[in-house]
């Protein structure tokens, strides 16, 4: 396979890339330079005479690597925490991670597959102030990493809320294939009875953490833990302060990079 | 879940036919993402009977935590005028040698179908770029 450079105008581009499509290729990778022009990357089995074609640049030899799994090359086991180790589902778990309760990690469409700090904070989180037997709710499932990482600590009971038809699939997909029993559904915690929860997990942006939290402290029993993530510093001292106004007990603040997680607990 | 974008990708590929191989794993490929599932969500949203043998133009937004999403975009002008008068290939000088005529009925549902990318209102205004482009092809507008 071979990749042919090219560059020009906007008001060129869709004349050139149909005639890129003339000429057989199988695709063309598209990059916006600065003052409207672009460059283009077009994939063809056999290159050509670069002085044929307008804008032509140069000639790339791309060899013939395993495209279908070379994507995989880019993931490894990730140790969060003390205790947990997110591992790739294709890969097998290495020997110096032996003590680690392992969360399988399958990458695609839906968020969280816990290699952003916000989804390993909220995983921190869960480790330190899961108590066995916890009733979990994850509001956001995404993957339903948290909720796997929930039944890996000890959780007995594990719900989770997505508004997102395709994530809530695929959160269902991915804790059915790991033989992780757990409540998925889509809307919102408003389908949970009152007291419903000893624990609650929500890795969101503050905006939102912001407007469930009536929500969040009707369904959380008294005396649970309540651990929010996905928010920087500037959201962290608006939520801990509209949190304890509304009266839970903040038990602590975890951070990484720029991004903040709160742990609270209900009043009892 | 919060998100952070890493990357977004943009593509032209052939509507139904996305393939591991390049663009799509050469451009995907290094920044991880799921290069089967993108294929297989990619296929299934474009293997209509309408778009078979267009080329789609694909935006892909890559998160930090390696997950992706994506959207569709309408095909290139000159394609739909390739498709809406039967034409193998452009004029190599348009303005001396015609390769076809098309027809205001036809400029008109080119314009519809690009009003929703060029995010336009005015349909008179686009059918106006789609004839330019028609005439730099070496198609005539028919009145």
């Amino acid at each position: 396979m071979h990749s042919l450079l090219l560059r020009c105008e906007a008001a060129d581009k869709d004349l050139l890339v149909t005639e890129l499509w003339e000429r057989g290729t199988t695709g063309v990778l598209e990059t916006e330079l600065p003052a409207g022009a672009w460059e283009l990357r077009a994939f063809f089995d056999e290159p050509f005479p670069l002085a044929t074609l307008t804008g032509a640049v140069s000639w790339r030899d791309e060899g013939s690597p395993d495209w279908e799994s070379g994507w995989q090359e880019a993931w490894e086991p990730l140790p969060v925490g003390e205790r947990l180790l997110l591992l790739p589902a294709w890969m097998q778990p290495p020997e110096e991670h032996s003590e680690r309760r392992i969360v399988r990690v399958r990458p695609g469409q839906a968020s969280g597959t816990g290699y952003h700090a916000p989804t390993q904070l909220a995983l921190m989180a869960l480790e330190t102030y899961l108590q066995e037997d916890d009733w979990v709710l994850d509001v956001g499932a995404g993957t339903g990493i948290l909720l796997a990482a929930a039944d890996a600590l000890g959780a007995r009971t594990l719900y989770g809320c997505e508004i997102d038809r395709a994530a809530a699939a695929i959160a269902q997909a991915n804790l059915a294939a790991d033989g992780i029993p757990a409540h998925i559904w889509i809307g919102s915690p408003r389908s949970m009875a009152a007291g419903s929860a000893s624990l609650i997990a929500a890795n969101m942006n503050g905006v939102t953490l912001d407007l469930l939290r009536p929500e969040l402290a009707r369904v959380l029993r008294p005396g649970g833990r309540l651990i929010l993530s996905g928010f920087t510093e500037r959201w962290r001292a608006r939520l801990e302060a509209s949190y304890t106004a509304a009266g839970f007990h903040c038990l602590a603040t975890l951070a990484r990079e720029r991004w903040r997680a709160l742990v609270f607990s209900s009043a009892r | 879940m919060a998100k952070k974008v890493q990357a977004m990708v943009k593509l032209q590929i052939p509507a139904g036919k996305a393939t591991p191989a390049p663009p799509v794993g050469t451009a995907l490929g290094p920044q991880g993402v799921n290069i089967m599932e993108f294929c297989k969500a990619f296929n299934a949203k474009t293997s209509a009977k309408d778009q078979e043998g267009l080329i789609i133009p694909v935006v892909i937004t890559v998160f930090s935590d390696r997950s992706f999403t994506f959207i569709t975009k309408t095909p290139p002008v000159p394609v739909l005028i390739k498709r809406a008068v039967n034409l193998a290939k452009g004029s190599a000088e348009p303005n001396r040698n015609k390769v076809g005529k098309i027809t205001l009925k036809q400029i008109e549902e080119i314009a519809k179908i690009k009003m929703v990318d060029l995010n336009s209102f005015e349909l008179e205004k686009v059918m106006e770029q789609v004839k330019g482009t028609a005439r730099s092809m070496g198609v005539d507008v028919a009145l």
